[in-house]
């Protein structure tokens, strides 16, 4: 596997939440999981609840984007002369990864 | 010489002794004391038990004392360079074990042991530096519970500082990868023992505060002695993980061993594959969660809409005023119900005017003018067809047509008589009014009949 991606090419971006207000993928899933639960007990209206229904689906779709997003990857984290940090791929840490 | 000197010299020294030929000066002095302590192999690595008094830390970073016991005192220094070292704040009143050389301070003309090393006595120095350092650190507030942040749920990126080629990282690998198929480590190596390595681990934290690129981070390495596990005790590193600006899980040898790093990380793993355990989330774990509530949330809404049809359904049947439907509903009711009236007051009507047409045609029978001709009556016309009701609107010649009962005669106007005068041979004027004539017409000819 190693830095090959794992058959996830980065999804596209949701147009259902801007830039600034797209939650993390926690309170995406908390907020989630309370929209269900407002639904399973049918407390709301029709029109809030299909209000409520958008915004769950709107949010099970981030979820499994952040969840598709990331590529496997190990690296160094290391530091040039300035003492500015970069990156390198650890290339041994991958390869035990791989036979453990 | 002044005059004092001179006096007193001869008064009361006197250069009475038998050799008066070597006079030492103060320094020549103090150099032989001097040589004849350092000269003493055993003066020179002495350990000495004692109790600290006048404790001073110069502000050039060496240190003063006096080390005492019931019945003697020692001065003792502590230079910068070996003071650096002290893995304790000394203070008075401590039973300390000090080790060092005995020398001569010249200019202050005091002999003084130079202390190389400080034990704190009848506890470790480690354990007691650990103690102190964690109180001090903890009245600083770096230990509150309220500076621990939450680790975030999905951690896009990991990053660990430890040793490159030890087990925690070989262990950290293992159980992330298993846990998370998608997962992106950065590894920060250092040195996790000897003195070198407080500093690279305290430098690799703020360099992954510098880079940014991480959600979460794990600073630890595997077991090992006290000893081993010191630089995890070192304020810098300590320091550095409170300072950090991403969320630190601390993972410190076993589950026994506890650090000051533990107590001032965000979360305290007892080993660094627990760490790995705890940052790193099942990924599997949480797509089925995902896909779970997708799928619940769908059934919830699904389930809703047939609610809602059902309670219209419901509501079809009664007299709800909650949906515009249910309005409508009430509106055909009411239309229904007038509409039955209106049938009623129709058919009403109708049979009201059925009545009097059957009435009204009664009477239009009686009115017929073929029915007057039937009783004897005769109608008039000139030769332009039109009823004649006046004798003067004809001349004598004048043809006439006149219609009885069966049949009709066409006649030669001999004589007009403008008055009803009776004539002899009794034809009368038919009654005036045709067809459309009305009932009072009817009715004056009649009673002209």
């Amino acid at each position: 596997m190693g830095e090959a991606t794992l058959g996830g090419q980065e999804a596209l971006p949701d147009r259902e939440f801007g830039a600034d207000e797209e939650p993390a993928f926690e309170q995406a899933l908390e907020e989630l999981a309370a929209i269900v639960r407002a639904l399973e007990t049918g407390e709301h209206g029709l029109d809030r609840s299909l209000e409520l229904f958008q915004r769950g689906v709107a949010l099970a779709r981030l979820c499994h984007r952040r969840l598709d997003e990331v590529e496997r990857k190990i690296e160094w984290l290391l530091e040039d002369e300035e003492g500015r940090p970069y990156t390198e791929p650890a290339h041994r840490l991958i390869e035990e990864a791989r036979d453990p | 010489m002044s005059q004092p000197e001179m006096w007193s010299q001869t008064a009361r020294w006197p250069r009475t002794v038998a050799d008066p030929g070597r006079i030492w000066s103060v320094a020549e002095l103090t150099a032989r004391v001097r040589l004849l302590l350092e000269a003493d192999p055993q003066l020179q690595q002495v350990w000495v038990r004692g109790e600290i008094s006048n404790y001073k830390r110069h502000s050039s970073g060496h240190v003063y004392f006096t080390l005492k016991d019931d019945r003697a005192a020692l001065r003792c220094v502590m230079f910068r360079s070996a003071a650096r070292t002290l893995r304790f704040e000394p203070g008075d009143g401590m039973a300390v074990i000090a080790g060092g050389r005995i020398g001569v301070y010249e200019a202050g003309g005091q002999y003084q042991l130079y202390v190389e090393t400080l034990e704190p006595d009848g506890v470790g120095a480690l354990y007691l530096a650990f103690e102190q350092l964690k109180e001090r650190l903890r009245r600083e507030g770096l230990f509150d519970p309220e500076r621990k942040r939450p680790l975030p749920r999905l951690p896009r990126r990991v990053g660990v500082v430890t040793s490159a080629d030890g087990a925690a990282l070989r262990d950290i690998i293992r159980v992330a990868s298993r846990r998370n198929p998608r997962l992106h480590l950065i590894v920060a190596p250092v040195p996790v023992q000897g003195d070198e390595a407080a500093p690279a681990i305290a430098a690799a934290i703020r360099r992954f505060g510098r880079f940014g690129g991480v959600d979460v981070l794990i600073v630890g390495r595997g077991g090992g002695s006290w000893e081993d596990l010191w630089p995890f005790n070192e304020e810098v590193v300590v320091r550095a993980v409170a300072e950090s600006p991403i969320p630190v899980v601390s993972a410190v040898g076993h589950e026994t061993d506890f650090t000051l790093c533990d107590l001032a990380a965000d979360v305290r793993a007892p080993t660094p594959s627990a760490a790995a355990e705890l940052v790193v989330p099942d990924w599997y774990e949480l797509r089925d969660r995902v896909v779970d509530l997708r799928q619940r949330l769908e059934r919830a809404m699904r389930l809703r809409v047939r609610m809602a049809r059902d309670r219209l359904e419901r509501l079809a049947g009664s007299r709800g005023m909650f949906y515009p439907r249910d309005r409508v509903l009430q509106h055909r009711q009411r239309l229904d119900t007038l509409l039955r009236d209106l049938v009623a007051t129709a058919r009403r009507l109708v049979d009201e005017r059925r009545q009097r047409l059957l009435l009204l045609s009664g009477r239009l029978e009686s009115l017929s003018p073929l029915a007057v001709l039937a009783r004897g009556y005769s109608i008039a016309r000139d030769a332009r067809g039109e009823v004649l009701k006046d004798a003067r609107r004809v001349t004598p010649g004048d043809r006439v047509d006149v219609w009885l009962h069966r049949g009709q005669l066409r006649c030669r106007v001999e004589a007009v008589l403008p008055d009803n005068a009776p004539i002899s041979g009794g034809t009368g004027s038919g009654p005036d009014g045709g067809e459309q004539d009305d009932g009072r017409g009817h009715g004056r000819s009649h009673d002209k009949g």
